[in-house]
């Protein structure tokens, strides 16, 4: 075994081998932080499906109430809910989409259900009221404003997504 | 609320809001008899429409499970086996109690029942026409949530 015939030597060996090894623990001690540090924009947008729910030409600047079922899954028991809104244009000519679900407790408000009050939203259960923008009469029940539903048009159709709390737009 | 675990809490937090039992009634048979489709047809009914009821008023409605009984059982004795688990399901917080039923012996014993009987005829639905039957079943759903909010404000 004459030097001129091993162009790579001991040495030199050790030298790549160590550095393949080390290179690969530290990749291995690395990626793994990297991932978790950049998570937050792999992650996916926690929009949820988006429902068709009606078409764009329906819609007034009376609040209308349209229905939709998802399935929804309740601890081990998947089963179909039935999820409805009270969608308007306002005079801007935005579309809004409000969530039914009283923040009292949760019942299903609706549009002028109170005739002593036309032009807000009135929840049966305990007298709770809104005005139409979806916030609420002081001194009824519920303390925050109604949900209101991501929404995006696509030809002429409105989806709906999740109901937000207010704030988080 | 329902009977749920989820639920338990929630109402704990909010006991005094919630004033209303509803169970709803549902007859069974023996499945091969000719009759079964027909409570079959009930058992879906009766299931969609008190989800829906709750669903409306689930901040004062506090809806039980479906209490279940053999179609040719002895009403009179039902009766009382009803009013007794209105007895101890009963705390000061509840009002009113109201049964839904789409059968008609519970009709003939209703000065009996310990509460308040809501019955309807039922809806003749078939599981392949899914969308036009939930259709009828929310809107019989939406008269009985009237009808429950008029006792709710005649008391």
């Amino acid at each position: 075994m004459s030097g001129k015939k091993q162009p790579v030597s001991r040495r030199q060996f050790l030298n790549y081998t160590l550095t393949g090894v080390g290179g690969f623990m530290a990749a291995g001690m690395l990626a793994p932080m990297v991932r978790f540090a950049i998570d937050p924009v792999l992650q996916a947008s926690s929009g949820g499906d988006l429902k068709a729910v009606a078409q764009v030409d329906e819609l007034t600047t009376e609040p209308q109430r349209f229905d939709w079922t998802i399935d929804q899954v309740d601890a081990w028991y998947e089963s179909e809910v039935t999820k409805s809104a009270w969608v308007y244009k306002t005079d801007n000519d935005e579309i809004m989409a409000l969530s039914p679900v009283c923040k009292h407790l949760g019942c299903v408000v609706n549009w002028q259900g109170d005739p002593d009050h036309p032009e807000q939203f009135f929840c049966p259960c305990h007298d709770g009221r809104y005005y139409k923008d979806g916030v609420n009469v002081p001194n009824t029940p519920p303390n925050a404003a109604l949900d209101v539903f991501e929404h995006e048009v696509r030809e002429g159709t409105l989806y709906l997504g999740n109901a937000k709390p207010r704030g988080e737009f | 609320m329902e009977w749920k675990q989820k639920d338990r809490e929630r109402y704990q937090e909010a006991k005094e809001y919630v004033d209303t039992i509803f169970i709803p009634l549902l007859g069974i048979d023996d499945i091969a008899s000719n009759q079964a489709q027909d409570w079959l047809e009930q058992a879906d009914a009766i299931q969609v429409i008190s989800k829906e009821i709750e669903r409306h008023y689930t901040g004062r409605v506090f809806l039980y499970p479906t209490y279940t009984y053999h179609v040719k059982c002895d009403y009179q004795l039902e009766v009382n086996r009803l009013n007794n688990w209105i007895e101890n399901l009963k705390n000061e917080h509840f009002k009113h109690v109201f049964f839904l039923s789409f059968d008609p012996q519970w009709k003939l014993n209703e000065k009996d029942l310990n509460g308040q009987l809501l019955w309807i005829t039922a809806p003749s639905i078939n599981e392949r026409e899914k969308e036009d039957a939930l259709k009828v079943l929310h809107h019989q759903a939406k008269l009985l949530s009237d009808l429950i909010r008029t006792y709710w404000k005649n008391s």
